[in-house]
């Protein structure tokens, strides 16, 4: 027979019971033979047995499990989470008993050892027997309450099939209760559809054949604990929504003659441990199977990496890393040479500072190449460096490394990723460089450049803004905003002009003329062109690009004045005729008065006399004309009321209009305020554009009736005045209208200079206003003289 | 019985110039201010000779000029152009003038007479008007 190697975890009084009743009963009994005994208390009276016998001690019971040959563990602790709990650490091979089952087959034992001690020694004394079957019958009482009780499902079945134990496990297993089952033969209806003999009734009937055939189709196998018990695990379809496994213990029960009485059988219920296991089992694969991926992942991921084990030992060295530093997986992985391919000498990198969590040293080494925490997580660092080892040309990288940590945030080794930053750094610079040549461009440009940002703080002011507006750059920048070198109504302006369209789309001024301020508080005329930056639509700021009109200005002048005299040149021969014309006039009149003279004739000499002065005055216009047209001046300002200027002139021409026919419309705005002029200049304008005016009317004959000049005027926005002088008369076709400002031109025969309009148009362009003029043949024409408001004027 | 001399200039001066010039050597003379008023006073005062300026306002000399000799009843008045500097209007008056004789009367019809340049000299203009007179 086999002998049956036990431990017996918990020491306390079942377990000393249980000790001397297996070293009583050795005899003729299975081979029971105590190999170990476990209990938190070592000064537990098992224990202390248990030393008495040289038996192995231990206050953990998992060191039992180790013991050679263990074929059984004995539970005595009397607590049924605990007895999962070694139901599901001891090896396989190793049965359990629990503390009831232990109890059940304790009473049995001793119940036999009563009967043999009555049978041996006490058989003729009735009394005793007596006593003794009284004794057997308040144990059996004992065994009934602990069956009932017994946290194990369990019944037993007499030798008729008939149910005579059905305990409250058993109940809550099955759901059939012990008033239903007991008496019955209806244990199997728990466990299949229809009636069968389950493995209690094929002990009961102790038909060998029948015992044996069921052995080998349950897989049965003997039990270590109880002699002729079979113990099987199998699944019952039947029981339980989802059926249950079920561990079986079914052993017969036996007279003292060895005839058997019935059987009992006891189940454990597995289906949460199986359902545990492949669970667990699942579970492991998919770890595998993510350990897999993740080492998939590692090895065919674009990103270069490596990882090291808590002993600087690498253990991925994946592709990437691999192609980035030209070392194989092969010769790295197990190896602590992680820092060949980086530097020339062996030395710690930043992965293994942080497996040493040596932060202080981290910062130390590290705080030169751009050190900061990673947003990896927490105790992960990255930097930036150039490693002139590596590759050809030394490569910049930039790199990651991470602790790995385990579930109690010890850290079981670094990962480290790189990125091979050459490219962006060798892009960086690229724009560093583009970047230093726009800021040349804007420094450098002739145009003065001013940018602002979205609160209007001023960011940009190149140098040829500063040459133009006479401020340093650093006296601008960060300090000043628009309104402190715009006067206000420019601000507006340049604001409109953004906003509107008037100088194209909105966001943009295409070629706008405005004054700025300099740093001496004097207007400077502007062209000015600009955008409003934006981002995501929404406004961040706004450049402006400036020129100096002044210089412009004076290119104009410089080239007008070169017109002027290339056009003086050209007409030589104009004004030789108009002066051969006077000439013509003054021998006239001297012919007329010396003929005259002869005859007495005092009229004639008077004709002749008048002759000779008009000719004279002519001399005295052109002359005039000549000098103001040919001359570079400036005009000389004053605050004058422009409908002051235009009444003396209206005054001045009544006579010539009153003898042309031609009657004046006076439509002048009484609101009018002072304007900055050259009055004597302004009043030759006006005397020119009226005098053409009142000759318009006339040349022809009267066109339109009766000739009617219109004098007009008014103040546009943004200007000071608007003169507007209308007439009725010939109009002029295009090819007038084109020669209309070229000098000497003239449709009105002896009378014209053909100065008027060219000497009218270089005084108004003095004063930076405006001269147009519309005009239809037939209908007439209509001149507007504008001039600038010229805020900033002061007086002299 | 003196000839009679129409004077068109569109300036006053000229008129009183010549016309004292004229009236001194025995010639009784008319005048108009341009070249409308030109033809009407030809018409009405039946002239022996008219003295056309070539630049005037409104209809200018050349224009009168056409307006007479297509007129069959002015045609027969010889034409003086009075003409300030020949380069003035671009055109080569006197070789027009010079070359205008040809044998093509319908071309001749937009010829004067005769032409002389600004400033007059009187002597020049009388010597002129009696050529074309005689």
């Amino acid at each position: 027979m086999k002998t049956h190697n036990v431990a017996i975890i918990g020491a306390g009084p079942g377990c000393l019971a249980i000790m001397d009743m297996m070293y009583r009963v050795q005899s003729g009994q299975p081979k029971m033979h105590i190999v170990g005994v476990a209990d938190i208390n070592l000064q537990a009276p098992g224990i202390r047995k248990a030393k008495a016998l040289n038996i192995f001690t231990t206050s953990n019971y998992k060191d039992l499990f180790s013991i050679p040959d263990l074929n059984l563990v004995i539970e005595l602790t009397g607590d049924p989470d605990f007895i999962q709990t070694i139901q599901d650490e001891k090896p396989a091979h190793v049965h359990l008993m629990d503390h009831t089952v232990a109890k059940l087959f304790f009473d049995f034992s001793r119940l036999e050892d009563e009967k043999r001690h009555v049978r041996g020694e006490v058989k003729e004394d009735n009394h005793e027997l007596k006593a003794s079957e009284e004794e057997a019958r308040r144990q059996r009482r004992t065994a009934e309450g602990i069956i009932y009780g017994s946290p194990t499902p369990m019944f037993v079945i007499d030798k008729d099939h008939k149910i005579i134990y059905w305990n409250k496990a058993c109940e809550n297993l099955t759901g059939f209760s012990r008033e239903e089952m007991i008496g019955t033969q209806r244990q199997w209806e728990p466990f299949y559809r229809h009636s069968r003999p389950l493995l209690a009734d094929v002990i009961v009937d102790d038909d060998p054949d029948q015992i044996e055939k069921t052995v080998k189709k349950m897989g049965l196998h003997r039990s270590p604990v109880v002699e002729e018990g079979y113990e099987a695990e199998y699944f019952v379809p039947h029981l339980g929504e989802e059926g249950t496994h079920l561990y079986l213990n079914a052993a017969p029960i036996k007279d003292d003659k060895g005839s058997i009485q019935g059987a009992i059988i006891t189940y454990q219920d597995f289906s949460e441990r199986v359902k545990m296991t492949r669970h667990l089992k699942a579970s492991e694969e998919e770890t595998r199977r993510q350990k897999k991926t993740v080492e998939g992942i590692i090895y065919g991921s674009p990103i270069p990496m490596f990882v090291l084990d808590k002993d600087h030992k690498i253990t991925y060295w994946n592709r990437a890393v691999e192609r980035l530093t030209g070392f194989s997986s092969e010769e790295m992985i197990g190896t602590d040479r992680h820092w060949e391919p980086f530097y020339p000498n062996k030395r710690p990198i930043l992965a293994d500072f942080i497996i040493d969590n040596d932060l202080e040293t981290i910062k130390e080494l590290y705080k030169g190449m751009h050190l900061r925490k990673s947003p990896m997580g927490e105790g992960a660092y990255e930097a930036e460096h150039f490693f002139p080892h590596l590759g050809e040309k030394g490569t910049h990288l930039y790199f990651n490394a991470a602790p790995i940590k385990d579930d109690l945030g010890d850290i079981q080794g670094a990962v480290i990723t790189y990125q091979d930053f050459s490219e962006r750094v060798k892009m960086i610079r690229e724009i560093e460089k583009r970047e230093i040549f726009v800021q040349n461009l804007i420094q450098n440009s002739i145009d003065g450049i001013i940018a602002t940002e979205a609160k209007g703080k001023i960011v940009i002011f190149n140098r040829g803004a500063a040459k133009i507006l006479g401020y340093t750059p650093e006296e601008i920048i960060g300090q000043l905003s628009y309104p402190e070198i715009l006067s206000g109504q420019t601000g507006v302006a340049i604001r409109d002009a953004f906003y509107g369209d008037q100088y194209g789309p909105p966001g943009k001024i295409i070629n706008m003329e405005a004054q700025f301020l300099n740093k001496a508080n004097e207007a400077i005329p502007l062209r000015l062109s600009g955008t409003l930056l934006y981002e995501a639509q929404k406004e961040v700021g706004s450049v402006v690009f400036i020129q100096d009109l002044r210089e412009i200005q004076k290119l104009q002048r410089e080239k007008e004045s070169a017109e002027r005299m290339a056009a003086i040149g050209r007409t030589v021969a104009g004004v030789a005729h108009y002066i051969k014309n006077i000439l013509n006039g003054l021998q006239g009149g001297a012919y007329v008065i010396n003929s005259a003279m002869g005859k007495k004739d005092f009229e004639l000499v008077r004709k002749g006399w008048d002759m000779v002065e008009r000719n004279i005055e002519q001399i005295s216009h052109i002359v005039t004309d000549m000098l103001i047209y040919s001359r570079e001046r400036k005009p000389s300002y004053d605050l004058v009321n422009p409908n002051e200027v235009l009444d003396e002139v209206l005054e001045l021409m009544w006579e010539r209009a009153k003898l042309s026919g031609v009657v004046f419309v006076r439509e002048l705005d009484p609101e009018l305020t002072p304007v900055a002029m050259d009055k004597t200049a302004i009043h030759n304008c006006l005397l020119n554009l009226i005098g053409n005016a009142i000759d318009a009317c006339t040349l022809g004959g009267i066109v339109n009736g009766k000739g009617v000049v219109t004098v007009k005027t008014d103040k546009p926005s943004g200007w000071g005045v608007r003169f507007r002088i209308t007439d009725n008369g010939i109009g002029m076709d295009e090819d007038d209208q084109k020669k209309l400002f070229t000098d000497f031109f003239t449709t009105k025969g002896y009378k014209g200079t053909g100065l008027g309009l060219p000497v009218t148009q270089k005084i108004v362009k003095e004063h930076d206003g405006e001269l147009i003029f519309k005009s239809e043949v037939g209908q007439g024409t209509s001149f507007s003289l504008v001039l600038p408001e010229k805020r900033d004027f002061r007086g002299k | 019985m003196p000839e009679k001399i129409l004077i068109v200039d569109d300036d006053p001066d000229v008129v009183l110039f010549l016309s004292t010039v004229l009236k001194d050597n025995g010639y009784i003379t008319a005048d108009a201010a341009n070249g409308q008023e030109g033809l009407e006073r030809a018409r009405s005062d039946h002239p022996d000779l008219i003295l056309l300026d070539l630049m005037m306002p409104k209809k200018s000399g050349i224009a009168l000029l056409s307006d007479l000799k297509r007129d069959d009843t002015l045609k027969g008045i010889p034409v003086i152009m009075v003409t300030g500097v020949s380069g003035e209007t671009g055109i080569d008056l006197e070789a027009f003038f010079k070359k205008g004789k040809t044998g093509d009367p319908k071309r001749n019809a937009l010829k004067p007479e005769g032409y002389i340049e600004k400033p007059v000299d009187p002597q020049k203009l009388l010597k002129l008007i009696k050529d074309v007179l005689s």
